[in-house]
């Protein structure tokens, strides 16, 4: 259980995590998800519905500072996920998720009540520089403060904080090249491999990567609300949980 | 230990970086009829659009203006609408939230500089993307004329894949 390295502790200072009567948890505002017994049983490497948001403190590059992923508690609502910045797959889903939420609270005024952090776990490829182009190219808006591009400060820092803190686990597949860009721009021949090679004949191409998306929404108390493992989230089941949180 | 159990989950899904899409996305139904607001763009008039429409088969292509699988997929989909247009109701449509970064002319610039030549519509309240259970793009789903899913899928189709999908959906 390597994330308890973080939740752990505070789970034992703060104690009253489990399901009480009815299902619910103290710590929490959403009713628990359908499938809660098993993944409270299931023992995920990662944080679940009503477990505390593990702490990590990653460079933010855009914004020339730190972020602690427990600074916003008291303050603001968090929604977390991991990506980089050439997938194609299905991580550009996940920051669009995040950029529907930012939206969303510049329509309906909360914007200085939620914090959208995306890490990315390629760290050599995703310099400042790229992280920046990515910002701008995934219409996300850097002027609301209320985003941050995180980027671990190497590899190594990228495996402590993305797997073992978070239990995001990704691993590099044989296209990996430190600063290899995928051809997704250019005629499409990353293309639909189906019947042959890694995609899987689902027509996901190829990556350098290999991960499972993670996506947490964590409420301002710092407690996860949901965590969305296996599958990225529809845009408006995530919107739909933060407007829930903000309207608690 | 903890890491190799991390990595056996993700290779577990048997595809590397895919499987994500395919747990959301409804793979059999039928799907209810719902209003679009279309965008000004070539091959597209503003105003309004059910889809999908009942009594026509239906080629619906999710996409975004940051996709550049989508973009790279265009010419794929022109081709596909050029052979069995009139065959099949074409139409693309994004979710994403226009009015903030992305506007609605910024969507008709990037319909005009892909060459689009039929109808973009905006899903601004995730009706047909929830419908469909869409949560990333490109993903593409054929409908037939009574509405039932045909084909919903994500990743980058060819020619060929609409062309079959459209077969299978009049057979």
């Amino acid at each position: 259980m390597l994330r308890l390295t973080g939740a752990g502790t505070l789970a034992a200072t703060t104690g009253c995590l489990g399901a009480l009567g009815g299902g619910g948890n103290e710590n929490t505002v959403l009713s628990p998800p359908e499938n809660y017994e098993l993944l409270r049983d299931a023992e995920l490497p990662y944080p679940v519905y009503g477990e505390p948001l593990p702490e990590a403190t990653i460079e933010a590059p855009l914004r020339d500072t730190e972020v602690s992923t427990r600074e916003f508690v008291g303050e603001r609502h968090v929604l977390l996920t991991f990506i980089f910045t050439r997938c194609v797959g299905v991580c550009p889903g996940l920051t669009a998720n995040l950029v529907q939420v930012q939206a969303e609270a510049a329509e309906r005024g909360y914007t200085d009540d939620v914090a959208l952090l995306a890490v990315t776990f390629d760290p050599v490829y995703d310099t400042e520089e790229v992280l920046r182009e990515y910002a701008d190219n995934m219409g996300i808006n850097r002027d609301a403060g209320n985003f941050y591009l995180l980027r671990p400060d190497g590899e190594k820092r990228s495996r402590e904080v993305v797997e073992e803190t978070f239990g995001h686990g990704y691993e590099k597949t044989e296209l990996y090249e430190p600063t290899g860009e995928l051809e997704h721009n250019h005629g499409g021949n990353e293309g639909n491999r189906s019947g042959g090679g890694t995609g899987g004949g689902n027509g996901e191409p190829q990556q350098p990567f290999a991960h499972q998306p993670l996506f947490l929404v964590a409420n301002s108390e710092g407690y996860v609300e949901r965590s969305y493992g296996n599958s990225a989230p529809t845009p408006n089941t995530v919107i739909e949980d933060v407007n829930e949180l903000v309207d608690a | 230990m903890r890491r190799r159990e991390l990595i056996a989950g993700v290779l577990g899904l048997g595809a590397v970086g895919g499987g994500a899409y395919i747990a959301t996305r409804s793979e059999t139904g039928t799907v209810e009829p719902v209003e679009l607001q279309t965008i000004d763009a070539p091959g597209s008039e503003a105003g309004t659009m059910t889809v999908p429409e009942r009594g026509t088969v239906s080629v619906v292509k999710f996409f975004a203006t940051w996709c550049g699988t989508c973009g790279a997929m265009m010419p794929e989909v022109r081709a596909a609408h050029e052979d069995i247009g009139d065959e099949a109701n074409f139409v693309s449509v994004t979710y994403e939230p226009l009015g903030h970064s992305v506007t609605r002319a910024d969507v008709a610039d990037w319909w005009r500089d892909h060459e689009g030549a039929w109808t973009v519509a905006h899903d601004s309240e995730f009706v047909l993307t929830d419908a469909l259970g869409v949560a990333g793009v490109p993903t593409t789903a054929v409908l037939d004329e009574e509405n039932r899913i045909v084909l919903n899928d994500g990743g980058y189709k060819r020619e060929k894949d609409f062309i079959e999908a459209v077969e299978k959906a009049r057979a």
